[in-house]
Order: C-alpha cells, then structure tokens, then sequence
C-alpha cells in the first residue's frame, strides 16, 4: 500500500515561506463582516441568471507590488450551459483557457494546447479550475455551487451588491484568501484580493445573453493537431 | 533389550512411581509459572509463522523497514454520494479516531498539507541547485526568450500563483515547478484538505493512519479495532448514507486471530467430546474416562510447559495444531485399556509391563516424525512439533507411572467391544484368504494404476500468497482501497546500494529512467524512489551552473522585460553566489518537516560510529526507528517502494542492466524469497521421510524378523502413496504442509503396524485399541480440514486421508502374522 499519499499531492504553498506582509488594504472588503442570508443568496441566484448561454468582454486589472506598472488585459469571454467556457484574451497576448466535459484546455500564445483532464488534475490545480468554475458560477447564478466551496457574505448599497467569498480549501485559502463579485443587475467585477498585497480585478462588460453562433460554438473544439501537450 | 526395560520398570513399586509422577508434575507446574511471570506469552502474529529467510544485513534492515512503516498502516475510505458530505465524514471519523485515548493511531491523515508547507521551506535556500528536466533543457538550448515569455503569461493570469515577493527572489518562476516536480501525479483530488476520488457519481474520501504497536500484537490490534469501531459508528450515525471500506494488515490480521480462536474452541470441543464418547462406547466405566482426561491434561500441561521452556512463547497456531495431541495423547489410553478389556485377570501394573514395548517403541516414531517436523524452518511449525513431542512424553510417563496405581479399578465384565473387534478381524481374513490369485492380481493392477495415475498428475505449489487467504470480503474491500488509491504499494521493493552518500545517490539517478521506462510500458504503476528530494552533489553542480545565464549579466536585461525593477538585481545575484557551498544533503533533508516522512526509506551504515553516524541513530531514534544492532552495515542504502506491479519478470528484465553483476540495484521480494524456502523445505522432507521409511525398516528388523519388519514400513508407505494418488487425482498442488502431514501419517500410522506386530496372534485388544485411536486421531485431524486456515485445512485432509489408509491396512499385519505364525 501507498505509504504516503501526501506524496503525490502537489503544492504550491511558494507563498507561504514568504513572511506574510501586512499591507494597507486598498480595497474595501467590508463585505467580509457580513455573513450571507439564505433570502440574499436566493434573490441573486434568481436575478444572476442568465439564460442557458452569454457572452462578453472583460478587462482585467492586475497589480503586482513589484512590477513597475499594472497588468492590464482585455478579452471576451463566450459561455454555453451545455458546451462550457471559453476565455480568450486577445491582448496584449492572445491566450484561451477552455473548459469542457470536465476538461481543461490551456492554448497559450504560441498555439501551445495543454489538455488536463479533470480527474487528473493535480490537487493543487484545484487552484486553476477556481476561475472557470467560478466565473460559471457567477453567470448561471447557481450559488449554490458557490457554497460548497466558499463561506459566502454579502452586502448591498443601492442597486450595487458586493459577495464575498472566502475559500474553505485551506491551499486555496493561502493563496487567494478573499474574493469579492461585485454586480448590479448582472455581475460586472471580480476582484481577487492576495495576501501580500497584489491584487486583481477583471471587470465583465458587454454582457449578452443570446444563443452562441455556429463559428462561436467551434471554439469549444480547438484543433489539437499541432502541438498537444497532454498533461 | 526392551524386554528387560519393561522388567525393570515394573520392578520399581506402583507407589514409587506415583510419587515421582507427581513430583515431575508439581516441578512442571512450578516451572510453568515462573515462565509465566517472567514474560511468556501467547504470540499471535501470523508474521511469527514464516520462515526465515537469510538475507544479507542490508537486506534485513530494509525488509524490517518496509514491514514496520507499511503493516501497521491503515486505510479508510469513506464512500459518500456528493463532496460535501465526504469531506465532512472524512473530518468527522478523524476527529473521532484523535479523540481516542489512550490513542490506537498516529499519523492520522488525508491530504497532508504541512507537508507541503514544509517542503516549499525546506528547498527554498537550495533553489539554484533545483532544476526540472524541462528547465535543464531550456536553459541547456538558450531558450531564455521563450522563458520569459511563459513567466510573463503567468503574471497576466489573475489565478496564478506567482506573486510579488516569489518575483523578487525567483525571476523566472523556476522553483513552484522544481517542487511539483518532485512529487508524481495523482489522480485523487484535494478539498479542504481531504483526498477525493470521484468515479461513478460517488465520491469517496480518503484517511489514513498508522497503528502505534504491531497490528499482529494482540493488544494493540484490539485497542485499533475499537478505536475504528467507535469512529465508524460515530460517523455512520452522523451521515447514515456513507459506506466506508477498510484496507491494511490490521484486518487480515484480526480475521486471522478471530478463525483461529474460533477453531481452537469448536475444534478442541468437538474433538474432547469425541473422545469422550468414544471412551465410554467402548468401556461404559467412568474410571477409564477420567483417566483419559488425566492422560490429556498431563499431555497438555507438558506440551505447554515444553514449548514455553524452548521458545518462551505459544503461538495461537500451534495451539489449533495442538488440539490434535488430543487425538494421539488418548492412544497410550485406549491401548492401556484395550489390553486390560482383554486380559482382565492381569494387574494394571502388569498391563503396563505387558504393552511397554508397543507402547515406547511407538512413542519413539512419533516424537521422531514431529521433531523431523521440526526441522523446517518455520517458527510456527518448530512450536507445533515440540508442542506434540512433549505432549506425546507427558501421555506416556502418565502411563508407565501412575496408571499402575491409578488405574487398578476392574472395567465391566462386558466384552461385546471386543467381540465386535475380532468378528472385524475375522472378516478381514476370510476376505483376504477368499480372494482368488486371479481377483487378487486385478485389484493390484487397478491400485497401481489409481496410483500412477494420481503420482503422475501431483502439482505442487508453493507460493505462500495461497497460504494468507483471508475471508473474501477483507480481500474485496482491500482491493476496492488499492484501486481508489491506484495501485498502492506491492510486498516486492527495490533496495539501492552505494559506498557513500553521493554514489548511492548517482545510482538512484541512473534508476530513474528505468523506472520511467517501466511506467510508461505498463510493468509498473507507481515507483516511490528518494530521488527528486535528494538530487546528487553532480546533479546540484550542473543545475547551479546552468542558471548562471540567469543570473550572470544577462539578469538586468531579463528582469526588464519581465517589467521588474533593476534594483533587485544586486540582492539576486548576491543570493545566487552565496548559495554556491550550500548543498541538500541526506542528513538535513530527512530531519527536516518535509522529509521526516521518507526518512524509512533511507538506511545509513550503522558499523562506523563516526560522528556523523551517531547522528543518523539519534535522528533514527527520535522517529523510532532504531536500527538492529545485530545488523551493522557499512554501506549505504536506500528503498524504492514499487506499487502496481503488472508484470514482474519484464520489470526484472528491464532493470537487469542495473541488477547484474552485483550491480547497485537489487529486487527484494520477500513473498518469492519464502516460496522458494517453502519448495526446498518440500522436497526435503519428502526425502526425509523416504529416509525414514527405510530406517524404521531396519530398527524394526532388529526386534521382529526382517519380512515382518517390511511389512510394518509398507503399511504407511502404501498409506502415503494412496493419500499422494488421491491429492494428484483432485488436483491438490502440494505444498510442504502436505509433506509435513506426511511425516506424521508415518509417525503415527506405524505405531498401528507396531501394536499389531507385537500382538502376534491375540489380536482383538489391538484392533480395538487401534480401531479407537484411529477413530480419536480422525476427529482430530479431520476436524483440522475443516479450518479455514489453509494451512491447517491442508495438513489436516492429508492427515485424515493418511491416517484412514493407514487404519484400513494395518489389520491385514495380522492376516500375514496369523497366517505365517
């Protein structure tokens, strides 16, 4: 028998031999001090709900303490009930990140596709499937997937609503400690708050919800002749 | 001569006997206890049966390794049907198994995730000494441009871990991959710190702990099965859908304890009851009866005290074995009172003179056949014959000492039994006499062909894994675990020899893409090697020398277009050169948090007491592992643990290169090292019994003449080949049990041609006497084939068909005696 199963568990705790900095908080995380009712999830839940499939565009704001200025990306995204999600960005790189039937297709900028099934996925990949999922979440409004995963707190000013979500994944949980979706009729941000001080914030505009297209829906199968790096 | 024996015994007066009787018993008592306070035990660790098998030291060091991390390990998996639910159950029944106290488990976990903390920490100062194959390549091809552009996607990717202080100190992000690299893929998944695997629409997590004393000590298997019991129930109440499935020795092993238990009581009950039924069908007095309990008990009570004396300990085996002496102790009694039955008008003392010879010179065979038993060198099997010995001695000295007096009381004048018993000799004889020449050759030739057929078709097996077999649900859930947790780990294990520290690790290196290789064909499913943690001093070198086009004057024009600032230059070229003399050695990495775990895996010489030693023993010590004393080595050496095995002659092939020639790898496969054993062990005791036939031949032809002498022998000869056709014709492979129930079948089965030899013509006693021990050693024996304990259960069926044989022919010594006077 296996000795030592926390062998083959892989982890990515590099944060974690870094002193953690205590850092002004820029954003407000408020959020955080007030816990979710089941009334306030139930009426996101059906407000957020879209329709079997959307599409848009997003802009994602990363800042990193030691870099010299902001990352900043812009893409779209197309999302089907049936089919799954893609997101692209188009600039400054062009990257996808696919997920479907449980796969999850990375095609970085020099058409590099790396297939990783979801039963293979390394534990610590759990960290890579949080976004997709998590975006999923966000626009079939099925909170409920939210919980299983998060402790969920939410407060609301005007027509402007903030969800808080903090992993209950102890490894995800280190690495990105709290989360916020923010919205109004729909979901326009995310913001990813890191312990050390970096941050992220992918904006979500454009929001359609309409039937994907015949050319939209091939996106889903990226040819994987050339250059497949199954993993 | 043995005539004179017999005249001096019974010169000595009844009360005298009694006497010394008594004080043999009462010292016997005497020693038992002290032996009792002093540390004997009963021993139930089936592990204790085995053979030894003679290994070098290393060899011996690393299988002690293997068996103490792996036997006492456990795992739970608990089955729910959605995530949530598993993952709270999983927490639930390990919280449970903590609370126990005094604790039964240690190490209780799913996904270890200090480990991994720790692991990041521990590597972190020797990162220039880290590169993956990937990376070596990279950097080997001047690809830094392609390098730097995959850091820069991972930057733009909000969900990655790179972050701003792992930039500062490590550019390029070389290091997460360093650390993923080092631990293999897996197939489970982790949430909130519990391994998942996900198949069907079920989800099942995973625990695991180790038990903190042997799962075959007795008292800790039991304070491990209640403390599991308890946290089942606990979780099971909680979430009342869960199932929850078990695997490691711990259950094989308490299975075990729990049929042998069972079978010493029914077994010894039933066959107690038999004899005492039969005692009183054959003398309706209840003076016989008690006696043959005397007979037992002092049979039992020096068979005990004889195995404690040479062993300081009794295995639960032996006593299952044990329970047949019942069935051979009772002998010398039903002898005893078969000759009084017939020859009324003699004292029990005379009685005792009248059977002396039958009655030493079977002794003699029997404990001859059980310590040849003895001779295999199974623990277990030297307990059983010393057991039986001793047994069979404290039976006889019950005879020749206090019968005399204990015995005097008249039996009942009846003597239908013996009627009984000479119109069954009668009947024999006028079958033999009646058959014609013609009748007589055809059922010869039908018999030697029966028996050429059965000899010709005998198999043999000898691989020990038939031996284990434990009830079928063990085994189910067993494999159910193993495949949740793909493939575990196999019994067999690589040991890798080096000189010193940097050699074995150079070796390790070679092993690797062999190992590789092995995967990739499917020999093997999973290799646990020390390797990826311990890279050699010649692998650090190349790979520190390699980020010198890192770290050397290209870094200002990197960092700028990763978009770092300059300044951070200067403090990353300084961390570079510093950590030139900083190598990961053995001694630090396996003390640290991060490798204390894979620490069994390593064996440090233990001769030299150099300073460097001492502190490998007292780091040994700490994690209670303290090396064999008897078992110094010199050299150093490490464990590979294999896991799903697929093919185990093309894995051997494979890594020959590395294996021949005394080469640095060696395959240590206990399981064949034992089998292998079982053979030899097989066949000479096979030959030993041939050797013993031939010699009881001649002893025999000294007191009888040498025709009758052969006759004696032929009688379990002939038991012997029709118990071999029979087992060749059902397709029983056999195994040294077999052999070993051979050796006692002649043991026992001359000591019916003996009784009748020395009868002469007067024969009815003896066929009744034979006639009840065979009845008396069949229920004992053939209720051993009944033992779920194949072991058992083979060695009883060839006893019982032995055994039968041998009672069907030794009646017709008298039709040849009678016939030939």
């Amino acid at each position: 028998m296996k000795k030592n199963a926390l062998t083959r568990v892989c982890y990515f705790l590099i944060l974690l031999i870094l002193p953690l900095q205590v850092i002004a908080q820029t954003h407000d995380d408020s959020v955080f001090s007030h816990p979710a009712t089941e009334a306030q999830l139930k009426k996101l839940t059906t407000q957020l709900h879209l329709g079997p499939s959307a599409l848009g565009d997003f802009t994602q704001y990363r800042q990193l303490k030691v870099l010299k200025k902001p990352l900043i990306s812009h893409g779209n995204f197309l999302f089907d009930q049936a089919q799954g999600l893609i997101w692209q960005q188009l600039r400054p790189f062009k990257s996808s990140l696919i997920l479907k039937d449980k796969q999850l297709i990375q095609i970085d900028s020099q058409g590099n596709i790396q297939v990783q099934q979801a039963g293979k996925i390394p534990a610590a990949s759990t960290l890579e499937t949080i976004m997709p999922n998590l975006l999923t979440a966000m626009l079939t409004g099925d909170i409920s997937q939210l919980k299983q995963n998060f402790s969920l707190s939410f407060q609301q000013q005007n027509k402007q609503w903030q969800l808080g979500l903090l992993p209950k994944d102890p490894i995800v949980k280190k690495i990105l400690p709290k989360m916020i979706i923010e919205g109004q009729q729909t979901v326009t941000a995310l913001v990813l708050l890191s312990p050390n001080g970096d941050s992220s914030r992918i904006e979500l505009s454009h929001i359609q919800n309409r039937p994907l297209t015949a050319e939209e829906l091939k996106g889903f199968n990226p040819s994987t002749t050339d250059k497949l790096q199954p993993n | 001569m043995i005539k004179h024996i017999a005249q001096w015994v019974s010169d000595i007066k009844p009360s005298l006997r009694f006497l010394l009787w008594v004080t043999i018993l009462i010292s016997l008592a005497f020693t038992g206890l002290h032996l009792w306070q002093h540390g004997a035990k009963v021993q139930t660790d089936i592990l204790a049966m085995l053979p030894k098998v003679k290994e070098d030291p290393l060899t011996d060091r690393a299988l002690s390794r293997v068996e103490s991390q792996l036997a006492n390990r456990i795992y739970i998996a608990l089955i729910a049907s959605n995530e949530t639910e598993a993952v709270s159950a999983a927490k639930r029944f390990m919280d449970s198994l903590e609370q126990t106290s005094p604790a039964a488990f240690d190490d209780i976990q799913s996904a270890d995730l200090n480990q991994g903390e720790a692991l990041s920490q521990y590597y972190f100062p020797y990162r220039f000494k880290l590169l993956t194959q990937k990376q070596t390549q990279a950097l080997s091809q001047d690809q830094l441009p392609q390098m730097i552009l995959s850091t820069q996607q991972a930057l733009y990717n909000a969900f990655n871990f790179a972050n701003s202080r792992l930039l500062t100190q490590d550019p390029l992000l070389l290091y997460p991959d360093n650390i993923m690299a080092m631990v293999p893929k897996n197939q489970l998944q982790v949430q909130q710190g519990i391994l998942l695997h996900k198949q069907n629409g079920h989800v099942a997590s995973i625990v695991m702990a180790k038990g903190i004393n042997s799962a075959f000590n007795p008292d800790a298997q039991q304070a491990q099965l209640a403390s599991l019991d308890n946290a089942i129930q606990v979780t099971t109440h909680q979430y009342q859908n869960i199932k929850i499935i078990k695997a490691g020795a711990l259950f094989h092993a308490a299975a075990a304890t729990e049929t042998a238990k069972n079978e010493i009581s029914t077994i010894g009950i039933i066959s107690l009851v038999g004899v005492i039924a039969l005692v009183w069908f054959a003398f309706r007095s209840i003076m016989p009866l008690l006696i043959a309990l005397l007979t037992l008990t002092t049979g039992f009570l020096f068979a005990l005290i004889g195995t404690l004396l040479v062993f300081n300990q009794i295995h639960l085996l032996t006593l299952v074995f044990g329970t047949s002496l019942i069935g051979i102790a009772i002998d010398y009694s039903f002898h005893f009172y078969c000759e009084r039955l017939q020859h009324q008008t003699l004292s029990a003392s005379n009685t005792v003179k009248h059977i002396f010879p039958a009655i030493s010179l079977a002794l003699l065979t029997s404990v001859l056949a059980y310590l040849s038993m003895g001779l295999a060198p199974f623990p277990g099997m030297q307990q059983v014959a010393i057991f039986c010995a001793s047994g069979l001695i404290g039976a006889y000295l019950t005879l020749i000492l206090a019968y005399p007096l204990l015995a005097q009381s008249p039996l009942p004048t009846s003597k239908k039994q013996l009627v009984l018993a000479t119109q069954y000799q009668t009947m024999l004889t006028r079958f033999s006499h009646g058959l014609s020449h013609q009748q007589l050759t055809i059922s010869l030739i039908i018999l030697f062909a029966f028996c050429s057929y059965g000899l010709l078709h005998l198999k043999s097996n000898d691989d020990i894994r038939q031996l284990q077999q434990s009830p079928v649900q063990i085994t189910q859930e067993e494999n159910q675990v193993r495949s949740l947790l793909s493939g575990g780990t196999d019994n067999q294990f690589l040991l890798v020899k080096g000189a010193n520290e940097q050699a074995l690790l150079q070796h390790l290196e070679s092993l690797t893409p062999y190992l590789q290789k092995a995967i990739s064909l499917g020999y093997l499913g999973n290799a646990i090697s020390i390797s990826p943690y311990l890279p050699s001093h010649k692998q650090q070198d190349e790979s520190y020398q390699l980020q010198e086009k890192i770290y050397g004057k290209s870094l200002h024009s990197i960092l700028d277009d990763i978009g770092l600032d300059d300044s951070i230059a200067p403090a990353l070229q300084n961390a570079y050169l510093n950590a030139r003399s900083q190598y990961i050695e053995p001694d630090g990495f396996l003390t640290s948090a991060g490798g204390k775990s894979l620490s069994p895996l390593w064996l440090a010489p233990t001769a030299k007491v150099s300073s460097e030693v001492k502190l490998t023993q007292t780091k040994l010590a700490q994690t209670k592992l303290t090396p064999i004393a008897l078992n110094q080595t010199n050299e150093f050496g490490t464990i590979v643990l294999l896991g799903g095995i697929h093919n185990l002659p093309a894995l051997t092939q494979l890594l020959m290169p590395l294996i021949h020639n005394n080469g640095p790898v060696k395959l240590v496969d206990k399981v064949a090292d034992i089998s292998h054993i079982m053979g030899q062990y097989r066949q000479l005791t096979l030959a030993l019994l041939a050797i013993a036939l031939i010699l009881a031949c001649f002893i025999f032809s000294i007191r009888f003449h040498f025709k009758l002498a052969l006759i004696i022998v032929a009688v379990p000869t002939l038991a012997t080949l029709f118990t071999l056709a029979i087992l060749g014709v059902v397709g029983s492979a056999l195994t040294l049990f077999h052999a070993l129930a051979l050796i006692l079948v002649f043991g026992i089965g001359v000591d019916y041609s003996l009784f009748f030899a020395e009868a002469q013509k007067d024969s009815a006693g003896v066929m009744m006497a034979v006639f009840m021990s065979a009845c008396s050693t069949l229920l004992a024996f053939g209720l051993l084939a009944f033992s779920n304990t194949p072991a058992i259960h083979t060695f009883g069926l060839t006893l019982l068909l032995g055994i039968g044989f041998t009672f069907l022919l030794s009646p017709f010594i008298h039709v040849v005696t009678k016939g030939k006077p």
